[in-house]
């Protein structure tokens, strides 16, 4: 399932304004609200961050948060949670409820799942009982079970109400069952809780703030830390320092962020943040990229093999732009690829001579330049037959650029034109038969943008393999494209031209920047605070830094602070 | 929203106060033992993602609605229904989808002429796409939509059919479930069917789970075994407390998630209800696969996950009919995804496009003959039928299921006391949600009178092949006839794009 998004309303005005003149206006507000400039140098508001008492650095005034709905846990984030309270690394969650509203499926699933956990108690990897529970009843180990069960599992001390309610159900279950059974029931109580299965968060007052803007505490900063960056449950760390008061600090927020961007949990979150924002895991209109059918008659190599090396390449060329690079022009442009043979004979390139060993090379430069022209990318926006420049043209303005699109009509013939022989006006490229069938001006109001953009990847087929002339039609391919509607306005000659473009375009790093945030505080940079848009958008655009933005969303109001307000 | 009591929990513990881990005599209950003297009535939803092999909603030149336009489709269409009986008249003459139903052809009811106007209304193209049609095909309500990334989602703003119908029957007929949903995964634009306004309800896709769920409790013992008795007395224990809880949570969250901690303290009541109950009855086999959370099955000890709709289907069918005649429940629905038919030698995947069901849908506009793809119109059209005749096929499991006299209930079968409602979320791929699909089986324990073909359009004495259409009814209409053949009285069901109130002329 993809993670909620927004529109950046703030960013695309000009794209916006020439669609809209084209019959391309998807009804999505645009408030006009121009970003504005950081504020220079500003001082840190005298020593109150260091004690809590004062927002952010840099500004002044009441944090501009907006109210946000209690999250439930994930199905990941569930899975994820189970496996490390219990340190089950195989566990397998049957949740897969990802509603905004529980569904009775779903509740009966974590009931279910529960049940699991309990069953496979010769997997757990931590000793949870602290004691003998085939044995006879043990008060004492109960109630400390419950203490330090119930701080892992809520994130937090348990409140002395919590204590007594788990306690007396400890109580009366073991006036009805044997120890270890009773065990079982309390252990089932705690993770059927609202208290485990939500990320309740009540805030504390802030001196000189409203009633309904509140700091989070350090142990829901904690919380909210540890799932954005990991999908999982804080570890002692992180619970320490929350206990020491110092992630309402910001040299100690920072710190912890840093710690956990740089932990390995955070590369899982980071694939799956660009996974599900390349819809490489699927989306409405096509497969995820394991799923891909291609037609065996003109890729004989393409099968299951193929797409591991793929994902394989391209969770690689994530992981060093993030960790590595650390920069969004490594992003957008870097031409180094982790392959193994069958990537390197996909790709054209010298590499290892079996499939078993991986190393990095250097791309063909006049091919390749970021991950756009990856073979997972390509793959998944094709068809069985041919690429597909609709859908990687859609896929870059909507996700890249941050422009909205109107929908399609409902009843458009919407299968992709393969161009070929087979057609009544001769031998067509796809380009020619995708410029003949959506020139009627329904079509063409969205299409003038999106061709030209996807056009620039006619030099990769639909397994992403470079080529000069079309499988199907054997006719010579045409990349050349266009930009009509940004902040780097222009023609491209292809793909190479297209990313280099996109990467230094101030509109597509805001884009970036925006999902980021989204991502972390629940709002886009449409609803985030001038200060919060300044500390997180703004600084990015001129630095391109990834990793200092993933902190920097962090630093930000929208995350540290709450609002408590019902409307 | 529902508020059932959370007494029963507690008065189930009572009886198991001191008794400590032999637990001699803990009460359960039958789950025959809700029938009542009265006719026990049943209603069956099979959702079939995705239209059917259809050009009859292509013709939109007559409605005002659409503004006079000329049939923009013609020749780029086949030119084909394989959904409409073979000919007009008394006598129900089943078309070449329906063809495996003619053992029950007396007992089907096929409507034509139905509009779903909650989609066309609120449409910006005065149409229906996938989503929009989806979410009022069974709810007839007001919808809102979220665009997410690449994609917009809509929500209805009220209970879908099933739902309501559950919930009255539950009143009056309780049984263990008030409603079973099952899922066969596939490609498909979100589920149909909502519990209230923006509510989604999702089926279980993972047969485990699913017999799991329904059939746990049921063996054929007439008593049951101390172990099911000590784990049903343990998973008692865990939910009360996790009520309590839930209970408390409540008065600490803000106004805005008050919907969602009720929806799950609802929930939990309803897991609650299933506490300590026991059925007599003999369960369908549990299947050999192995299946993720999602659905994706494979055969035990095979390395890969696949989808396999055309094992996974006949189990779910299977599963419905027992779960009716056991007792379990009166409200079933099978949802099946708009998947392709993998199984079918001549599959047409690669033909396909993106290799999804929908996209083969879209092939009906390239296959006529001016479309791009006229060649491929017969492939296109064996496999098309091939493929929805394997959905209908398991209708007809459940209707022999559910007819068979062994488990008569007086002088008729559970099918003649059950009404089954086959649909999808609009006819044909041009996606246009008029004329939807409108199967009914079974008479609702004699309401209504079946065999019959009923066309609703304004040209249906042009014959089946015409292609003018106008129709003033609306599935708000069917909807509230729905509810007046299973006993209800209300004037009118869904929002306000029904051209009329009150039910279908003719049927109950």
């Amino acid at each position: 399932m993809l993670h909620a998004r927004l529109e950046c309303p703030r960013l695309a005005f000009a794209l916006l304004a020439t669609a809209m003149a084209g019959g391309c206006y998807s009804g999505l507000g645009a408030d006009g609200d121009g970003g504005g400039g950081k504020a220079d140098d500003a001082p840190v508001t005298g020593g109150g961050a260091e004690t809590g008492d004062v927002p952010v650095d840099g500004c002044s005034g009441t944090p501009s948060v907006a109210p946000r709905l209690l999250h439930r846990l994930t199905p990941l984030q569930y899975t994820n949670t189970i496996r490390t309270l219990f340190g089950d690394p195989e566990f397998e969650a049957s949740y897969v409820d990802e509603q905004a509203l529980p569904t009775l499926l779903g509740v009966r699933q974590l009931r279910t799942d529960a049940e699991v956990v309990l069953s496979r108690q010769d997997s757990w990897g931590v000793d949870i009982w602290g004691c003998n529970v085939g044995g006879a009843a043990d008060d004492a180990c109960a109630t400390s079970f419950i203490e330090r069960f119930g701080a892992r599992a809520f994130r937090r001390p348990l409140t002395a109400e919590e204590r007594q309610q788990f306690t007396d159900l400890y109580a009366s279950a073991a006036g009805q069952f044997t120890f270890a059974d009773a065990m079982g029931v309390v252990l089932g109580a705690f993770l059927n809780a609202p208290e485990f299965l939500y990320l309740p968060e009540s805030g504390q007052p802030v001196e000189g703030l409203p009633d309904n803007i509140r700091r989070l505490t350090d142990h829901e900063i904690a919380t909210r830390l540890s799932y954005l960056f990991w999908d999982d449950m804080p570890d002692e760390e992180l619970l320490s320092a929350a206990a020491n008061g110092e992630l309402v600090t910001r040299d100690g927020l920072r710190a912890q962020a840093e710690r956990m961007i740089a932990d390995g949990r955070a590369e899982r979150m980071i694939q799956d943040f660009t996974w599900s924002w390349l819809e490489l895991d699927g989306g409405q209109l096509h497969n995820a990229l394991e799923e891909s059918e291609k037609d065996p008659t003109l890729f004989a190599d393409y099968g299951p093999a193929l797409q591991a090396a793929m994902r394989v390449e391209f969770e690689a060329f994530v992981r060093e732009a993030y960790f590595v690079d650390g920069s969004f022009d490594a992003l957008m442009t870097s031409n180094r690829a982790y392959v193994n043979a069958t990537m390197a004979s996909h790709y054209g390139v010298a590499g290892p001579a079996d499939d078993a060993t991986w190393d990095w090379v250097e791309l063909d430069p006049d091919q390749r330049s970021g991950m756009l022209t990856r073979a997972a990318f390509l793959t998944v926006f094709a068809t069985a037959k041919v690429q597909a420049p609709v859908r990687r043209g859609v896929m870059v303005v909507r996700e890249i650029l941050c422009s909205p699109l109107a929908p399609p009509p409902p009843d458009v013939d919407n299968t992709p034109p393969e161009g070929g022989d087979g057609l009544d006006q001769g031998p067509l490229t796809v380009r020619q038969e995708l410029d003949a069938r959506t020139q009627e001006p329904l079509c063409a109001g969205c299409h003038r943008i999106i061709n030209p953009i996807g056009y620039a990847f006619e030099h990769y087929d639909a397994t992403g393999r470079w080529q000069d002339v079309e499988v199907l039609s054997g006719l010579p391919v045409d990349s050349t494209g266009a930009l009509e509607s940004s902040d780097v306005n222009g023609p491209v000659a292809n793909a190479l031209e297209l990313s280099a473009k996109l990467a230094g375009s101030a509109q597509v790093r805001e884009c970036f920047a925006d999902r980021w945030l989204l991502r972390a505080t629940g709002l886009g940079s449409d609803t985030v605070g001038e200060c919060d848009y300044d500390q997180a958008v703004t600084s990015f655009v001129s630095t391109g830094d990834i990793r200092e933005l993933l902190v920097e969303v962090v630093m930000t109001d929208a995350f540290r602070f709450l609002n408590t307000a019902d409307e | 929203m529902r508020d059932l009591k959370h007494s029963g929990r507690r008065a189930f513990l009572r009886g198991l106060g001191g008794v400590g881990i032999g637990l001699p005599l803990l009460e359960y209950t039958h789950g025959r033992a809700w029938a009542g003297a009265q006719t026990t009535l049943r209603f069956l939803t099979v959702f079939d993602h995705g239209g059917t092999v259809s050009n009859q909603a292509a013709n939109i030149g007559t409605p005002a609605r659409f503004n006079g336009q000329a049939n923009i489709y013609n020749d780029t269409h086949h030119g084909v229904d394989l959904w409409r009986p073979l000919a007009l008249g008394p006598t129900l003459q089943l078309g070449p989808i329906h063809e495996q139903l003619e053992p029950w052809r007396s007992k089907l009811l096929l409507l034509e002429g139905i509009d779903n106007l909650a989609a066309v209304e609120q449409d910006p193209y005065g149409r229906g796409d996938h989503g929009i049609s989806n979410v009022t095909a069974m709810t007839a309500a007001d919808m809102v939509s979220e665009t997410v990334g690449e994609d917009t989602f809509y929500r209805a703003q009220g209970p879908s059919i099933d739902q309501v119908i559950a919930d009255r029957l539950a009143a009056r007929q309780p049984a263990l479930f008030d409603r079973i949903h099952l899922l066969v995964a596939g490609h498909e634009y979100g589920t149909p069917f909502f519990r209230g306004a923006s509510e989604p309800v999702e089926g279980e896709p993972n047969p485990i789970a699913a017999w799991m769920t329904l059939f746990s409790g049921v063996d054929p013992n007439p008593e049951p075994s101390q172990e099911f008795l000590l784990q049903q007395a343990r998973r008692g224990s865990t939910l009360d407390s996790v009520i309590g809880q839930f209970e408390r949570f409540k008065g600490r969250v803000s106004a805005r998630d008050l919907q969602a901690i009720e929806a799950h303290l609802d929930h939990l009541r309803a897991l609650e209800q299933e506490v300590g109950q026991y059925v007599a009855c003999t369960p369908p086999p549990q299947a050999t696969l192995e299946c993720s959370g999602y659905g994706s099955c494979y055969p035990r000890g095979s390395a890969e996950g696949v989808a396999m709709g055309d094992v996974v289907g006949p189990m779910f069918a299977d599963m419905i009919i027992a779960a009716i005649r056991c007792g379990l429940t009166n409200v079933a629905v099978l949802e099946i995804a708009d998947i392709l038919t993998p199984w079918t030698p001549a599959g047409l995947q690669v033909e396909s496009g993106f290799g999804i069901g929908h996209s083969l849908g879209h092939y009906a506009m390239d296959v006529g003959k001016s479309g791009v793809n006229e060649a491929l119109r017969d492939a296109w059209l064996a496999e098309m039928l091939d493929n929805r005749r394997w959905r209908m096929g398991l209708f007809a499991r459940i209707l022999a299921g559910l007819d068979d006299p062994t488990f008569a209930e007086g002088d008729r079968t559970i099918l003649d006391n059950s009404l089954l409602y086959y649909t999808s979320e609009f006819r044909g791929a041009n996606h246009i949600a008029s004329n939807v699909m409108a199967l009914l089986a079974g008479s609702a324990g004699g309401s209504l009178e079946t065999g019959k073909f009923i066309d609703y359009n304004k040209y249906a004495d042009q014959g089946v092949a015409t292609f003018d259409y106008e129709s003033k009814e609306s599935i708000h209409n069917l909807y509230t006839t729905f509810l007046h053949a299973l006993g209800e009285n209300d004037a009118h069901f869904g929002n306000a794009n029904a051209r009329h109130e009150g039910p279908l002329p003719g049927l109950v």
